[in-house]
């Protein structure tokens, strides 16, 4: 069937590509050369479900136990766990990822305890009188909150999309800020900018086929058509989606084929080749005229209501693998200092087990940045570990619901400052930030 | 340079004198030739521009006679190039237009067949106007014209070139009735596509009894050797039935539905499985909500997508799962907000929407949906969790059911039920939250017939479901009646009608071509690039979510959350890839059945307006595909040009 089915679609791609593949040539998009001495670049990870944090990051101290109790047909041994220092005591992660802990103790990987949704500063004792995010637990809600850093709204534009805006008036560039190789994102949809989406394995060219003149009447027919306003706004929104491929395909296609390629290998997996597509664009970021750029990437599984032991194993090998070699490239490129990647997921989980060996939906959770020791203060953890009891202080219910001890606005207003965003647009971009006593939280430099 | 005379003999004169001045009456003289014997005179070495003044006298024997009246002319040179020919197709003919060059008298105009390749034979001369039309030409030929002017001095250098290809009239536009409209319409928001054929039969039939008809049709069967198969067959399998199945309507409501009680390839890879779940949305599609949610509930798919399959009561602090609890509230039935009757969400006194349920609430619900496991096949219920099997639905095992007093929507269920009577319990309480109807019937119409309902349509086919008229609550078969017959079907306002999901990107445009699918299509990869890979959704929220909004607008439009630049390209390279007949004899284009038009863009537009775009198509639409059409050089290409413009068009890709 395999066989079967990628014989039929590589035919339908050969055959097309023999009718002679071109590069249309629409919407044609100067590329400002640009040096590349101010390039930053900011690539969110998006753990797709839920990423239970509790088994990501284990206290390997005396709260080991508490731990333990907490969840023992789901706690990890603590024998297997890869041994990091952090906060004057110990930790142990996921024994999958035995890169990121290599990367750790080499500086280039923070690790922020607890990180969540939050209007503002949120404890037990004010759980029932503060303002909550929307909807918590849901994972549509939440997966849309941590992207819009709005949590008191639906919908809405993302936070990386508002960046793109600001900085998008300060740039002469013309190819989009934000790159989304994960489909559309949330993140980077701006008020005022709109992100491009990239498929890995698949180009934005549109294909030729048939006659030549026949093509170039249907190019141009096809250009034609964008520009028609028949008054409905669905046809409209449609044409827009269209005209940004086409005015963009010339310039990233073009921009794709020159230069030196990549040697750095990625694993075949699904969030690895979108990574190494990212770091293709950011390896032709100047034939692009970028200087900052931000990329969505993404990997679902991870709402392990059941089997998380097993599911969680190969979710955080998949994920170790990626981030290892996208780390790789960047060296390769030389860029380690200026792009900085961080993990981002709806919500963590219950610290409770549910029944057929896995967690539910809570709230806060560990999220963990990558990047060169000149940009990240790596090796060591930032905010507060949640103490592992039910019921306990940290418990919004019953099972383990770690009230966030840091807002996600602080953790995306330290990347953004970085970025080079004012003390003013960070407020902009983050609108709840105000209500938090730091802005950023110190862990890039 | 030159100027010729000529003049009538006299009566006994032996030769001619000729005489000449620059003004009127100012000849010399001293004739400028003599003894000239014939009647004429050609007069050379003359200054272009030149005004010159003749008169001739008679000689015989006794000298010249009188001089004769006086004639003038100024002399020319060799014309100059006709400027900015231009060639306009006719119906086999084509007409030029050029500026008029300088000295010309006459023009001679050249023709080819290829660029540059005019004879030296004038296929005209003496042309005295600066336009001309050439007759007699054939039909979607390309002909190559050059202008030449002519003077007494001889002929010019050439024109440039202008080419025409000679076109047979172009038919009007042809309206399509309301009636007419309001029938391709209905095939566009109930079946896969609509074809002229289907079209023909709800004309005859009337809307009403085509509904009936539909509403009342046994759904196609699901191969029983897709059971053993693969997964990917049963997704192959999608697209042969909702091609060529007489059960369209059946098939798109359960795949609207399907995108509701969301089960996905990604968490359940075995096709027993799945199909069991299909095929109870193949049933429950015409049927009651509260029996479907019922069926649903208890496959194995559903129940190991959600992990209710042994699912189990608390034990050793260990809770039980919440994961269908949640989702059966959150995405399946009710919602996150109340909602009133239309739609819109209530609010409290804050003007803050009310959250339907609490957290507590799925706790309790979760403890309803345990003690569940796999049939073991024999009667009567098994004593503990059965192993993996998908052949029927899951049976209860009561010993792990938690049959505790609960609470949940503030509803008090009482202990001691058994797993059966609390799960029959827990929907009933669920299916007559007031939000069901509001909320499923929303989601219905999005995925039937346009993103933005208003309220009054929402109420309308919500109130449909509360009551069918014989008091009975959830007749799904009411409701799809409801909608596919409310006038909001027209999709008027501004914010009307919907993008087409890949599956129905690909099956319209199959299925109006008149495409003949002769096995398997192999259309799921095309669809999965499209980012909807059949029965896989990424996870239980669905490829798109019901709310989703275009970036920046207030325009909700599920559909374009996985309309990205990437796959919006993917979209139209498949259309182009289709309509070129990559896709082999396994989707046999017949083609024919356009090409008998293209002789005629017109008629061929007209056709697709018609077939393909229920006469919606713009009047500059139409121009463009036209202009596109006649620039294709022959009968097959046209077809493609004017197909390939269509479904690449954004208003094809948006149905309404």
């Amino acid at each position: 069937m395999r066989n079967r089915r990628e014989f039929v679609t590589r035919c339908g791609t050969l055959a097309a590509m023999g009718a002679g593949a071109q590069l249309l040539r629409l919407g044609i998009i100067a590329a400002k050369a640009q040096t590349a001495q101010d390039y930053k670049a900011l690539v969110c990870v998006f753990l797709f479900g839920g990423n239970d944090g509790n088994n990501t990051i284990v206290p390997t101290d005396s709260r080991y136990a508490a731990y333990q109790a907490m969840r023992p047909n789901i706690s990890l041994a603590q024998n297997v766990l890869l041994p990091v220092g952090a906060q004057g005591t110990s930790y142990g992660l996921h024994p999958r990822l035995l890169n990121v802990q290599r990367l750790y103790n080499a500086q280039r990987v923070a690790l922020i305890f607890n990180v969540g949704t939050l209007v503002s500063p949120t404890t037990k004792a004010n759980l029932n009188s503060v303002t909550l995010p929307r909807n918590l637990y849901s994972h549509s809600d939440q997966t849309s909150q941590w992207q819009t850093a709005n949590p008191t709204i639906s919908g809405g534009s993302g936070w990386g999309g508002r960046m793109a805006d600001i900085l998008a008036t300060q740039s002469a560039a013309t190819f989009p800020i934000g790159v989304s190789v994960n489909g559309g994102s949330a993140l980077l949809n701006g008020n005022t900018t709109r992100p491009i989406s990239l498929m890995p394995g698949s180009s934005l060219e549109l294909e030729r086929f048939g006659d030549g003149s026949a093509m170039n009447a249907r190019e141009a027919g096809l250009q034609q058509l964008l520009t028609f306003d028949t008054g409905m706004q669905m046809i409209g929104a449609a044409s827009g989606v269209m005209t940004r491929a086409v005015s963009a395909a010339q310039a990233i296609n073009a921009a794709l084929a020159g230069g030196t390629p990549l040697t750095t290998v990625f694993p075949n997996t699904g969030l690895a080749q979108q990574l190494r597509q990212v770091a293709s664009v950011i390896r032709v970021r100047a034939a692009l005229g970028m200087n900052r750029q931000i990329f969505f990437c993404g990997m679902g599984g991870f709402d392990n209501h059941s089997d998380l032991l097993p599911s969680h194993d190969n979710l955080l090998n998949t994920l170790d693998g990626a981030l290892s070699a996208f780390i790789a490239a960047t060296d390769e490129m030389g860029v380690s200092d200026a792009v900085t990647t961080f993990t981002e997921s709806e919500f963590g989980r219950t610290g409770n087990p549910s029944s057929s060996n896995g967690s539910d939906h809570a709230w806060g959770s560990h999220t963990m940045v990558l990047g060169g020791t000149g940009a990240l203060n790596g090796g060591q953890a930032f905010g507060t570990f949640p103490r592992h009891e039910l019921r306990g202080p940290d418990d919004a219910g019953s099972r383990g619901l770690w009230i966030p001890t840091t807002a996600l606005d602080q953790y995306g207003a330290t990347l953004a400052s970085w970025f080079g965003l004012s003390a003013t647009d960070l407020n902009t971009v983050f609108p709840n930030l105000r209500n938090f006593a730091s802005p950023t939280i110190g862990f890039m430099r | 340079m030159k100027i010729t005379l000529k003049w009538a003999a006299v009566t006994g004169a032996t030769s001619y004198n000729v005489y000449r001045g620059t003004a009127t009456g100012g000849q010399a003289a001293t004739p400028i030739a003599t003894g000239i014997t014939s009647l004429s005179y050609i007069n050379t070495g003359l200054t272009n521009g030149t005004a010159y003044f003749f008169k001739v006298a008679a000689v015989n024997s006794a000298g010249p006679g009188a001089m004769s009246v006086e004639t003038t002319s100024t002399p020319v040179g060799i014309p100059l190039a006709p400027a900015n020919l231009t060639a306009t197709a006719g119906n086999q003919s084509v007409t030029l237009n050029w500026q008029a060059a300088l000295n010309a008298v006459t023009y001679n105009v050249y023709r080819g067949t290829s660029s540059g390749g005019q004879s030296s034979t004038p296929v005209a001369t003496g042309v005295t106007s600066t336009t001309f039309t050439d007759m007699g030409r054939t039909n979607n030929v390309v002909y190559f014209y050059k202008v030449s002017a002519v003077s007494g001095a001889g002929i010019g250098p050439r024109s440039n070139e202008a080419s025409a290809t000679p076109q047979p009239p172009v038919s009007p536009p042809e309206a399509v009735s309301a009636e007419d409209q309001a029938i391709w319409r209905l095939l566009r928001q109930a079946t896969w596509g609509p074809t002229q054929a289907e079209f023909d039969r709800v004309k005859q039939m009337g809307i009403d009894a085509w509904l009936t008809e539909q509403l009342n049709m046994a759904p196609t069967f699901w191969p029983d050797t897709l059971l053993t198969q693969s997964l990917e067959w049963t997704e192959e399998y999608f697209f042969v039935r909702a091609l060529q199945g007489p059960d369209q309507l059946r098939q798109r409501v359960a795949w609207a539905l399907s995108q509701i009680w969301v089960v996905s390839g990604v968490e359940v890879t075995n096709a027993r499985a799945m199909l069991g779940y299909i095929r109870a949305l193949d049933i429950g599609a015409f049927g009651n909500f509260q029996d479907l949610m019922r069926a649903i509930t208890l496959t194995p798919a559903m129940a190991e997508c959600l992990d209710m399959v042994q699912n189990k009561k608390e034990a050793n602090g260990i809770l039980p799962n919440e994961n269908f609890a949640r989702e059966l509230a959150q995405l399946f039935t009710i919602g996150l907000t109340e909602l009133n009757p239309d739609g819109t969400p209530r609010t409290n006194a804050q003007g803050q929407p009310i959250p339907t349920y609490t957290n507590d609430d799925i706790l309790e619900l979760a403890r309803v949906m345990t003690g569940w496991t796999y049939t073991d096949g024999i009667p009567g219920q098994p004593a503990r969790q059965n192993p993996a099997r998908y052949d029927g639905p899951m049976e209860a095992v009561e010993s792990l059911h938690d049959n505790g007093a609960k609470r949940f929507l503030n509803t008090d269920v009482p202990a001691g039920l058994t797993a059966t009577q609390d799960l029959d319990n827990a929907l009933g309480i669920i299916f007559r939250h007031p939000n069901v109807g509001p909320f499923i019937c929303r989601q219905l119409i999005q995925r039937l017939v346009g993103s933005n309902p208003s309220p009054g349509y929402i109420r309308d086919v919500a109130a449909v479901f509360n009551n069918n008229g014989q008091n009975v609550r959830g007749d799904l078969r009411a409701v799809v009646r409801a909608i596919l017959t409310h006038p909001e079907t027209a999709q008027t306002a501004v914010n009307g009608g919907k993008m087409s999901e890949p599956v129905l990107y690909i099956t319209r445009q199959i299925r109006d071509i008149g495409a003949t699918v002769t096995d398997t299509p192999f259309m799921s990869d095309m669809s999965a690039d499209m980012a909807q890979r059949v029965f896989h959704s990424p996870s239980v929220f669905n490829y798109y979510s019901p709310n989703f909004r275009v970036a920046g607008t207030t325009l909700t439009a599920p559909e374009f959350q996985i309309y990205t630049t990437a796959t919006a390209t993917i979209r139209a390279n498949f259309a182009g890839r289709l309509v070129n007949g990559n896709f082999g004899s396994n989707v046999s284009l017949n083609l024919m059945r356009w090409t008998d038009l293209a002789t005629d863009a017109g008629l061929l537009v007209n056709r697709i307006n018609r077939v393909i775009l229920g006469g919606t198509m713009s009047a500059e639409m139409r121009a463009t595909i036209v202009d596109a059409i006649q620039r294709s050089p022959n009968a097959r290409e046209k077809v493609l040009t004017a197909l390939y413009l269509t479904f690449t068009s954004s208003q094809f890709q948006v149905e309404r």
